[in-house]
């Protein structure tokens, strides 16, 4: 037989070939997998939680922050409304509310005389920094977590 | 985030693919088939960008043949000494000829099939050395230059590889076709 009969038949034998098919195994395998790898919903960064999710979280810690300024820039009243409140109920524990309360007094004097003066600058730097970091989190997300097009 | 029953559909559309791709390359359906997931992990990572683009085949094919490669290259250094090392003809098709059962005497069950069954099992039987240039130059249309670079082996081993990889086929042929 002809060398270039040999090559022509094997050419067409080669294309004529039907493509080997996966396993049926393959395809749950692959989700098995995803599944698996799929990070939960609470350990994600917070940037990769959904949006309305963001919004509420930074409302609850605005809420949280604005509730202990409150707390710390009068912390002597705070306490002696909450005695009040307790001596109704339980008056046993007065006296012990109102020594708690003589030392946040002085806890309240060293606060309005060192932390209240820098409060306001100590605040806008923690936004600023907040910012920047959700921005620069935000840029990582598209980047290094596939978002980016190619 | 990536829509689970939307990747489902993606998988489903190109496993086949995938996995003709890697069990040519790899010659072994076990291998292939973790290759074949590994590719799908990759896309999965990446499906915001390939999942609806029309290069997504392509793609696929690429990094299959790359991960395949990649496989393949931890035995990279054996099977270039056993390559590389001087054989005559008649030692190269030794094995293979020994491997493919001889035609029935019935020449009723020589059949396409059986020819293409022979043929694909020899495909895979190859030596990785063979095997691999033959793969991408017949299924995947490699050039001999595109090979050579992507083996990072010779232009002139790559035309050899797969001259003698196509001997042996040719042989089998051969023998599964008769003398008609």
């Amino acid at each position: 037989m002809a060398p270039i009969d040999d090559d022509d038949r094997l050419e067409r034998a080669l294309k004529a070939l039907p493509s080997p098919r996966a396993p049926r195994t393959l395809l749950p395998r692959v989700m098995t997998t995803i599944e698996r790898q799929a990070p939960q919903p609470h350990a994600r960064p917070w940037f990769m939680w959904r949006r309305e999710w963001q919004v509420v979280s930074v409302a609850a810690a605005m809420f949280l922050l604005a509730g202990l300024a409150v707390l710390l820039s009068g912390p002597e009243a705070s306490v002696r409304f909450a005695a009040q409140l307790l001596a109704r109920v339980q008056p046993d524990v007065l006296p012990l509310v109102e020594r708690g309360a003589s030392f946040l007094g002085l806890a309240g004097t060293l606060w309005h005389a060192v932390v209240e003066p820098v409060l306001h600058y100590l605040l806008i730097w923690i936004v600023i920094m907040s910012t920047a970091c959700a921005a620069f989190g935000a840029a990582l997300g598209r980047v290094a977590f596939g978002e980016a097009t190619q | 985030m990536t829509d689970p029953g939307m990747f489902e559909a993606f998988v489903r559309e190109y496993q086949d693919m995938v996995y003709a791709v890697a069990v040519r390359l790899l010659g072994n359906p076990v291998e292939a088939e973790d290759m074949a997931q590994t590719a799908f992990m990759k896309a999965y990572e990446h499906f915001d960008a390939i999942g609806a683009s029309p290069a997504a085949a392509g793609w696929l094919k690429t990094v299959t043949t790359n991960l395949c490669l990649n496989h393949l290259s931890r035995y990279r250094s054996r099977w270039r000494f056993f390559s590389e090392m001087p054989r005559d003809d008649a030692e190269e098709a030794t094995p293979f000829e020994l491997a493919i059962p001889a035609p029935a005497p019935d020449a009723s069950a020589r059949d396409d099939a059986d020819q293409q069954d022979a043929l694909e099992r020899a495909l895979q039987g190859l030596p990785d050395h063979q095997r691999v240039p033959l793969v991408l130059f017949h299924f995947e249309d490699k050039t001999y230059q595109e090979i050579a670079e992507l083996l990072r082996v010779s232009l002139a081993k790559v035309k050899t590889d797969i001259h003698r990889g196509r001997a042996v086929l040719k042989a089998v042929l051969t023998r599964t076709h008769g003398s008609d």
